[in-house]
């Protein structure tokens, strides 16, 4: 996948964004760098369906992870 | 009551109210609470001691030990109050050791949880009714230059609870800060927190009251805090913070400008946008309870770089979590101050 500049993640990241915050297992959707750019990072309380996050958005690429509740500490 | 009706209640209450508590401690081998209101905090229960007590002729009470000043009035004591209706007897012992053992050394307390004077950054700190978070950094107001004491909303001010002039405690009340001889400052003011929309912060300044000294830059055992990290936000790999409950850790930003982050509080579910998620670099978590308010500094020039304020339990490359830090200029825009330095 080609690299992706700062500028095109964060505009990856807002389509990404009114897509996937109706997904109920979403929470959080930001940048981060990746080896050679800057890719979308989708954080998710619990696993989802297969094809319901997709794996890049404006090809920028995304990855999502399962980090659980978020608590304040 | 009779003595098959207090144990059956002793029995109950153990497993009810102590045993959940004791066996996340094991786990976690240490104390780990977020800072939080004290009557919801869950290891409460791992100071107090259950048991049975003679009451009057043939009669029996339920006796309950408490370990730690500051908890004669939580909750789960409340709870128990109820359910032996009233046939309670409640007794302050304060540590319980074993004789043997009582001239060895006590566990040292790790100092970021000890009273310190001049005040420093990394130390427990709390709004009088909560447990215990972190002291962040020390700020001044742009408008009257006043120096100020950064934390947690969640910390200082009790989530919105807490009012302006409401007690300070250095180190919080969960590590034995008690007013007046331990208040340092009082709340002064807070971003508020918002049920609804969008949160960026969670930050609150408390006053130092004037007898108070403190040192807003050093950086116990990691060198000297130099002002603000120079570096954006998408240039910065390394952070580190100090903190009340795990100190000093090492960590990795993973994602940045993150929207649609929901945080648990105890008012409910907070929506927070453009925050910044760090990884620990160790095999140990970046944060747990009572980090909360830690300054996170930027490795490359120890420069001030986000307030941390939440944390999962998943994630991250040791599987420890992950944690959730506010951007600091966000926090100072927002709070109307500069870091002191």
């Amino acid at each position: 996948m080609p690299m992706a500049t700062l500028a095109e993640a964060k505009s990856a990241k807002r389509k990404a964004a009114q897509r996937l915050t109706r997904v109920p297992q979403v929470n959080g959707i930001g940048v981060e760098r990746v080896e050679r750019g800057y890719g979308l990072k989708v954080n998710l309380v619990e696993n989802v369906e297969r094809g319901v996050i997709p794996e890049a958005v404006d090809g920028v690429p995304l990855r999502a992870v399962v980090v659980g509740r978020i608590r304040r500490r | 009551m009779k003595l098959a009706s207090a144990r059956e209640l002793k029995a109950a209450l153990r497993d009810g109210v102590v045993d959940g508590m004791a066996e996340a401690l094991r786990r976690e081998g240490a104390l780990v609470t977020a800072a939080s209101r004290a009557v919801a905090r869950p290891p409460v229960a791992r100071t107090l001691a259950l048991g049975i007590a003679p009451g009057n002729g043939s009669d029996f009470k339920l006796a309950v030990r408490i370990q730690r000043r500051g908890l004669e009035d939580a909750a789960q004591l409340e709870t128990i109050r109820s359910r032996a209706r009233g046939e309670v007897e409640v007794r302050y012992v304060g540590r319980v050791a074993a004789l043997a053992r009582r001239r060895a050394a006590a566990p040292e307390v790790p100092w970021p949880r000890g009273r310190a004077r001049p005040l420093l950054i990394g130390v427990s700190i709390g709004h009088y009714r909560i447990t215990a978070g972190t002291l962040g950094a020390f700020v001044v107001l742009r408008k009257g230059g006043e120096v100020r004491v950064l934390s947690n909303n969640h910390v200082l001010a009790d989530e919105d609870r807490g009012k302006k002039g409401d007690a300070i405690l250095q180190p919080g009340a969960y590590d034995g800060g008690h007013a007046p001889q331990d208040r340092i400052g009082a709340l002064d003011r807070a971003v508020k927190l918002k049920p609804r929309g969008v949160n960026r912060v969670d930050a609150a300044l408390g006053a130092v009251d004037g007898s108070i000294g403190y040192d807003p830059r050093t950086l116990r055992g990691v060198g000297t805090l130099a002002g603000l990290a120079k570096a954006p936000v998408e240039e910065t790999r390394s952070v580190e913070k100090l903190g009340r409950t795990t100190g000093h850790t090492r960590g990795r930003v993973t994602a940045f400008e993150l929207d649609n982050v929901v945080v648990g509080y105890d008012m409910g579910n907070l929506r927070f946008d453009d925050q910044i998620e760090v990884e620990s670099d160790g095999p140990g978590a970046f944060s747990q309870g009572g980090d909360s308010g830690s300054l996170v500094f930027a490795s490359d020039d120890r420069g001030a770089f986000g307030l941390l304020f939440a944390g999962s339990d998943q994630g991250g490359a040791s599987g420890t979590g992950l944690t959730y830090v506010n951007p600091f200029a966000a926090v100072l825009s927002q709070l109307k101050a500069d870091l002191l330095d």
